[in-house]
């Protein structure tokens, strides 16, 4: 019993990290057709500012510090986001190719900048909450509790915004008719930059939460990029239900697989997994009624 | 049989050669003469380096025939080179078989598994950003694999003593130990998959490709099952990056975990995107070039390499599309 | 004349809009028969399902008998169903005559029949002059005519045109009749056309379609005054 109980635990965790990388590469995929290689940097991003905030000594004690990395990181991430949008994204709209090429180029940038300026050897963070917590008979990390809560929380507000804002009924108008959706006097750029920072404030979010159950390397980053794509391409592109049901089903099957097998092994079971489904399910499982899908011939 | 030696016919009718390839001709000849007289003033070190570089531009040249012709990128093509490279190391030092072995070995199972990946993929429509990332994520997990799974790979440090080729025919013998004579074999090869792929695609299959990678509907429309001819182009382009990767492990006698992995399918697209897409001569002449000027500036500082690649797929995107080559073709209309 | 191409209630939903409503009718072997109605009509709808493009979601397409239904786009091709596209569909990085080469490789490459000569393809449309020109290059009256040749490379049985003169002048609209009534000849022509003029020109059999739904099917003269038509192409039905 108390196993099963832990075993559904650690999937919540991995899902909810998942979850909150993987949403805003969908949207933004749904929105632009845009394939954002260096996502995977603002987990990094997140990641990193918490050891920084945590390391400077002028600063609060560490489990403190971690509450403030927590508002900083999405911030920072925000921003970087904007930056990004704003000097290669826009500039490369229609050419779904180039674009991923291009922010490949940015990935690699940032991950040797990250490196050149913090050193290449693992950074230290510390989780503001220690101790295990008995729930259902079942010993388990208060810190993993916290992340699974504040995932959940945020997952959940994401999932409102996105369904009764009008914020969010602009963005799925944008998602499906952007051409459409301009000509009934949505600023679709507008959107798309401010779902773009969303989305790099997510991930960066995402990366705190992880950064203590991790080792904080430049490439942290790039494991989770890997996943959250299969993530998109099970879930559906442009839709955040999927994203979230595309991260219980990639999130559970590695969770339970990392109990009989290597891990890497489990990853390329997963991989495996993925491809298999998108022959069956070209869509997702819930499909985004997005422009990406004709793009691809998916349509 | 007849038939296929009908649609041999079709798909393989050689055009005359246009002003356009004349150039490219001559570039090519002019630079096979230069690098066939290297080994008279170069040194030992530089021999070896540039025939290392000469297997990359082989299988920057597989990269070039899927991305260049059909327009389909594969970010994770080192996956099938390092296949090709553990295929040799593992049946030479593990199961004692001969090179010629581990050379079928390695393509063997890169084209398997370009074949069953490809077959759920492109006949699912999966084309483009979406084809290029998974391929990526496959060569990432590969990578965490071979440096995972040490009974066989060797895991974090490899495999050394990958044994050189070695053969004799018509009275000749070839001793891939040899500086020189590796060197002539790696330039043989390289020019000789150049010279076949740009006679492929120059017929009219090139056109088959060509039409599928600007419009595939309307290529479908015309009769072609062009999800088939795309998987074809995979295996292929898979089978060659694996035949480059067999015979680097057999030169270099090591193989280790990052022939699979992303610096190396990061290069090999800068290779084949500073050269030109779809030129091959340009391709296979930016390989030995980039190769080069990496390797000096990789023995300066270990970071600064990764740092530039990222800056030069920036570069490509906003300044030069179609590589190299175009500053060439501007020039001559200007 | 025999009976070539078969549609049976054939019917294709496009979320609450039935694009498509249970259509039937049959194409015999050289036969030329044009397809009218208003806009949003399902005209193209029907080109898409006749030629592979689309899947009916009830109904059958059947080609000698032979049910066509779950055979994908290339597979109709290789039967001898070749459509060209509305608002020419051509390949902007090919010359004409790369473009009409490649074009008639993939059925010649299924059939083992040679495809038929780039020349005289040509000479057929009328591009000799532009033969070295890019697909993006031709001004969109040629792309028409381009994307007619590439579907005779094809050696096609039947061939659908989905409105071949749009774009086009007065005078090369009587050239594009004159070739369709000239390859009815040799095989069958469904043409879609808005143009009526042209249809009156072809003076054949003719489809009319309404909100998805066949209202009129018989010579070009007698529909023209059917009193349905008429109400239709004047929103009245």
């Amino acid at each position: 019993m108390s196993g099963t109980v832990v075993v559904i635990l650690n999937a919540l965790t991995l899902i909810s990290i998942l979850a909150l990388v993987a949403i805003g590469l969908a949207i933004v995929f749904g929105m632009m057709d845009v394939m954002n290689l260096a996502h995977g940097e603002f987990v990094t991003i997140g990641a990193y500012t918490l050891s920084f905030v945590q390391a400077a000594r002028w600063m609060l004690p560490p489990e403190t510090a971690y509450w403030v990395a927590l508002v900083l990181a999405p911030l920072i991430g925000a921003l970087v986001g904007l930056i990004i949008e704003w000097a290669v994204i826009r500039r490369l709209y229609h050419r779904p190719l180039d674009t991923i090429l291009a922010t490949f180029g940015i990935s690699l940038i940032l991950q040797k900048l990250i490196e050149l300026s913090f050193g290449a050897l693992p950074q230290v963070v510390v989780a503001p909450v220690s101790g295990m917590v008995d729930l259902f008979g079942a010993h388990y990390p208060a810190y993993r509790f916290l992340i699974i809560a504040l995932g959940g929380v945020v997952i959940a507000a994401t999932l409102a915004a996105f369904r009764w804002t009008q914020f969010g009924v602009d963005l799925r108008a944008v998602i499906q008719n952007r051409a459409m959706a301009e000509s009934l006097g949505i600023d679709a750029k507008r959107l798309t930059r401010i779902a773009f920072a969303g989305g790099s404030a997510l991930a960066s979010l995402a990366g705190v939460l992880l950064a203590p159950l991790a080792s904080v390397e430049t490439h942290l980053g790039t494991f989770y990029i890997g996943k959250a794509f299969f993530v998109v391409i099970l879930g559906g592109i442009g839709s955040v239900l999927g994203s979230v049901a595309g991260s219980v089903l990639v999130g559970g099957a590695e969770t339970l697989l990392n109990y009989e097998l290597d891990p890497s092994l489990a990853s390329a079971l997963v991989l495996a997994l993925a491809i298999v489904l998108v022959r069956l399910r070209p869509r997702g499982i819930v499909p985004g009624y997005s422009a990406a899908h004709e793009l691809l011939g998916k349509g | 049989m007849a038939r296929l030696l009908v649609a041999c016919r079709l798909l393989f009718a050689q055009p005359g050669l246009g002003g356009r390839e004349r150039v490219g001709a001559q570039i090519a000849v002019a630079a096979f003469a230069v690098l066939a007289l290297y080994p008279a003033v170069g040194s030992d070190y530089h021999l070896a380096q540039l025939r290392d570089a000469l297997l990359l531009a082989i299988f920057a040249l597989s990269l070039d025939y899927l991305w260049g012709r059909t327009r389909m990128l594969v970010m994770g093509h080192a996956l099938f080179f390092g296949i090709g490279a553990y295929g040799m190391a593992i049946a030479t030092t593990r199961l004692g078989w001969p090179t010629g072995g581990g050379l079928l070995l390695g393509i063997a199972v890169a084209a398997s598994v370009a074949a069953a990946v490809g077959y759920f993929l492109l006949y699912a429509g999966v084309r483009l950003h979406f084809f290029a990332v998974l391929t990526m994520a496959m060569s990432l997990i590969a990578t965490q694999i071979a440096a995972s799974w040490s009974s066989v790979t060797g895991g974090d440090v490899g495999i050394l003593g990958v044994p050189p080729i070695e053969f004799s025919a018509f009275g000749l013998h070839y001793s891939g130990g040899d500086g020189t004579a590796s060197y002539y074999g790696a330039l043989f090869l390289a020019f000789l998959t150049m010279l076949v792929l740009w006679l492929a695609c120059r017929a009219p299959y090139g056109l088959i490709l060509e039409a599928i990678g600007s419009n595939e509907n309307r290529a479908r429309t015309l009769g072609f099952n062009t999800a088939r001819q795309l998987l074809i182009a995979f295996t292929a382009a898979a089978a060659l990056a694996a035949f480059a990767g067999a015979l680097f492990a057999t030169t270099a006698g090591v193989v280790a975990p990052d022939l699979l992995g992303t610096l190396l399918s990061t290069e090999v697209m800068i290779w084949v995107a500073i050269g030109g897409r779809g030129t091959f001569i340009g391709p296979l002449l930016a390989t030995l070039l980039v190769h080069e000027a990496s390797q000096t500036i990789s023995s300066l500082s270990t970071s600064l390499w990764p740092l530039l690649l990222g800056a030069l797929f920036l570069l490509i995107v906003f300044a030069l599309p179609d590589g190299l080559v175009s500053l060439l073709r501007r020039r001559k209309e200007a | 004349m025999g009976t070539l191409l078969e549609i049976e209630q054939v019917g294709k939903r496009y979320g609450g809009i039935m694009a498509i409503d249970g259509v039937s009718f049959t194409i015999g072997e050289r036969e030329l028969v044009c397809v009218i109605g208003p806009n949003g009509a399902g005209k193209s709808s029907l080109l898409n399902v006749m030629s592979g493009t689309v899947r009916p979601d009830q109904g059958d397409v059947r080609f000698r008998g032979r049910s066509l239904r779950s055979q994908p786009a290339h597979a109709f091709a290789n039967h001898g169903i070749v459509r060209k596209f509305q608002g020419a569909n051509v390949f902007p990085w090919m010359t004409v005559t790369d473009s009409l080469r490649m074009a008639g490789l993939g059925v010649a490459l299924h059939s083992g029949r040679a495809p038929p000569a780039v020349e005289d393809v040509l000479a057929t449309i009328k591009l000799g002059h532009q033969a070295h020109r890019l697909g993006s290059m031709c001004s969109h009256g040629q792309r028409q005519w381009l994307e007619v040749g590439m579907t005779l490379m094809c050696r096609p049985r039947i061939l659908l045109l989905d409105e071949p003169t749009a774009g086009m002048t007065a005078v090369a609209t009587v050239e594009m009749a004159e070739l369709a009534l000239r390859l009815a000849a040799e095989m069958s022509v469904v043409v879609i056309e808005h143009d009526m003029s042209f249809v009156r020109r072809l003076g054949c059999r003719t489809l009319v379609m309404h909100q998805g739904r066949l209202i009129a099917d018989g010579p070009f003269d007698a529909v023209s005054h059917d009193e349905r038509v008429r109400d239709a192409y004047l929103g009245r039905a």
